[in-house]
């Protein structure tokens, strides 16, 4: 089976769905949350992925769960229809294709930026201000710190980085140099 | 009543007589073939003799020039030696060239080797150094001067990255 391509099915249908009911954020913040618990509790898993549990109780579970969890009807109707064709393996995925097709709909742009230090609350905001000026999208900031950097930012925008880091710099001298050997 | 004398005679006459009529022809014939090859095998027997002759003429030739052979001979063989020890030296010299050859490129390739090693560990050692010495003296001002720069550069840096709007 391939899961990838199953999940980006799911994950499509997902949006949507949450695009009719205008329900995107928090169906998709909803599922992330289901998938959470899914991948922490090994006796969940073996509940809802074990094929010789009947299909009432395993329905019963989730609706337990989703109600703890605070799911609304569509996130359960969806994890139902997912339980139901033995679908549930592929939520990892399908959470990850639905934050990914769920900030392009709502045209969010994700970066990790680390330092190397804390730095102040408005340095934060000035930068997601400047990725906002130049790439027209809402940047949603996820904030690290890591003393290895020596000194400056580091941010990662998907699979591109902007190093302006000492550690960086560093590195580059020093490829520089074995270039130049 | 006895056979007198002369009609034994008689009669050994003409029995010889007629033994003589009735084969002459074939004696005549193995005559004749008898003769032929008495005649071939004298031919035969000449033409040997001319062979062992010019044979031994030969014989006697080479052996009159024996001394010249002797020095031919040894002469061919010196140049054969001459051709063969010229041929190992030139086979010896070509194997040192070669294993000349072999040991430079050894030597180059273990040369840049080294040089590449040291040079790493220069480069790396130089680094190295310098991280030291940024961890000891960086402040808190160069923390803000370097993340100030970084937002200064931040919108060029993005822009390069050609991310869609």
């Amino acid at each position: 089976l391939n899961w990838s391509a199953i999940a980006e099915r799911y994950a499509r249908a997902i949006v949507d769905l949450g695009v009719e009911e205008n329900q995107l954020g928090p169906l998709t913040e909803q599922l992330g949350r289901f998938y959470e618990c899914y991948a922490q509790s090994a006796e969940l898993r073996e509940v809802l992925d074990n094929p010789s549990i009947v299909e009432p109780s395993r329905e019963a579970v989730l609706r337990e769960v989703a109600s703890r969890l605070g799911l609304g009807k569509t996130a359960l109707n969806a994890l139902r229809l997912l339980a139901a064709r033995r679908r549930l393996r592929a939520l990892p995925e399908i959470a990850r294709q639905l934050g990914v097709l769920s900030d392009e709909r709502a045209r969010v742009l994700r970066a990790r930026i680390t330092t190397c230090v804390s730095l102040s609350e408005d340095y934060y905001q000035r930068v997601a201000l400047e990725m906002e000026r130049v790439t027209g999208r809402k940047v949603v900031l996820e904030r690290r710190q890591d003393a290895s950097l020596i000194g400056g930012v580091l941010i990662q925008l998907g699979d591109h980085t902007i190093d302006g880091s000492i550690r960086g710099r560093l590195s580059e001298i020093e490829r520089r140099l074995l270039q130049a050997s | 009543m006895p056979v007198p004398v002369a009609a034994l005679a008689l009669n050994s006459v003409l029995l010889l007589g007629g033994l003589y009529l009735l084969s002459r022809r074939r004696i005549a014939a193995a005559l004749v073939e008898r003769k032929a090859t008495i005649l071939r095998d004298m031919e035969e027997a000449a033409n040997m003799r001319r062979y062992a002759e010019s044979r031994l003429e030969e014989y006697e030739t080479k052996l009159f020039r024996l001394d010249e052979e002797v020095e031919r001979v040894r002469h061919e063989m010196r140049e054969a030696a001459e051709i063969e020890r010229a041929q190992i030296l030139r086979e010896a010299e070509e194997r040192r060239d070669r294993m000349h050859r072999d040991a430079l490129l050894l030597i180059e390739q273990e040369l840049r080797a080294a040089r590449e090693a040291l040079y790493r560990e220069a480069a790396r050692g130089a680094v190295q150094s310098a991280e030291a010495l940024l961890l000891k003296q960086m402040t808190i001002a160069d923390q803000q001067r370097l993340s100030r720069d970084f937002l200064a550069a931040l919108g060029p840096a993005i822009q390069s990255l050609e991310i869609a709007p």
